[in-house]
């Protein structure tokens, strides 16, 4: 497997649909590869930063204003 | 108007996908926008939306699946009407790019220990980043990173193949990374390298 061939793969990777020879292969050549190791390390970095802070919620105002109309209280 | 059996059952499903779901169409809404307004808008004409139609209560999706779907299509609509002359980017979902590749290639991160990765300016450097994103493939990222859904109902909301999913996963996760890359490299990250873990 080349750098290439893992950067095409990597989503379908994580999400399980990989057939498990392939799996294989892909955790073979992350365990030799530095850059594809510092990819793999950014990506999940990335997920970190995002999921670190607290999620938006939504503005009471709105959510009082769709209440109202789910209650049929108002349009 | 709604009114009789359906609709109250309407009523009290979209009530209670408010309570469980509220925050996350909201925050799918704000992430595809970027624009807190837009988002609101989005989320309320999706919400009236839901209660004129009946048929995505009785179709395949869940509720909840369902309303993310009107949401993302109202954030895309109120996005192009505030853009009547400069039309949204195309999503290209065909395989990878030469400049994909590029991208990928981009040189890995300056390693911030994690009080510094994970602080405010990291979010805020991940929220500039953002609008170097499609509409659609901030919406990916919102649903497959930030909220951990599988790719298949990722694909269901947004109504595209679990591989396109991946593809726009993949583009995203690359665009992100090259710039954040820039902001680990800069003064603000070396000079912020003493804070404590």
């Amino acid at each position: 497997m080349t750098c290439q061939d893992l950067l095409g793969q990597l989503a379908a990777y994580d999400d399980g649909v990989l057939p498990d020879a392939v799996c294989e292969e892909l955790k073979r050549h992350l365990d030799e590869c530095g850059p594809c190791q510092d990819l793999r390390s950014d990506l999940e970095a990335l997920v970190r930063i995002c999921r670190g802070g607290e999620p938006p919620r939504l503005p009471d105002e709105l959510r009082r204003r769709l209440e109202a109309q789910l209650s049929g209280r108002s349009r | 108007m709604i009114s009789g059996p359906d609709g109250a059952a309407r009523r009290e499903a979209l009530s209670r996908a408010l309570v469980e779901e509220g925050d996350r169409l909201y925050a799918l809404a704000l992430r595809t926008t970027r624009d807190p307004d837009l988002a609101q808008d989005a989320v309320q004409e999706a919400f009236k939306s839901a209660l004129e139609k009946a048929e995505g209560f009785r179709g395949e999706s869940q509720p909840g699946t369902w309303l993310h779907r009107i949401v993302f299509n109202k954030s895309i609509d109120l996005l192009r009407r505030r853009q009547r002359d400069e039309p949204l980017p195309e999503d290209d979902a065909e395989a990878l790019t030469p400049e994909d590749e590029r991208l990928a290639h981009a040189p890995a991160w300056a390693r911030p220990p994690d009080a510094v990765l994970l602080g405010r300016e990291s979010r805020e450097a991940l929220e500039r980043a953002m609008a170097g994103l499609t509409p659609l493939q901030r919406a990916v990222f919102e649903l497959r990173e930030a909220e951990g859904r599988p790719s298949d109902e990722v694909a269901e909301i947004l109504d595209l193949s679990p591989g396109a999913v991946r593809v726009h996963l993949h583009r995203a996760r690359l665009r992100l990374r090259a710039h954040l890359g820039d902001h680990f490299r800069g003064g603000r990250v070396s000079s912020a390298r003493g804070a404590k873990p």
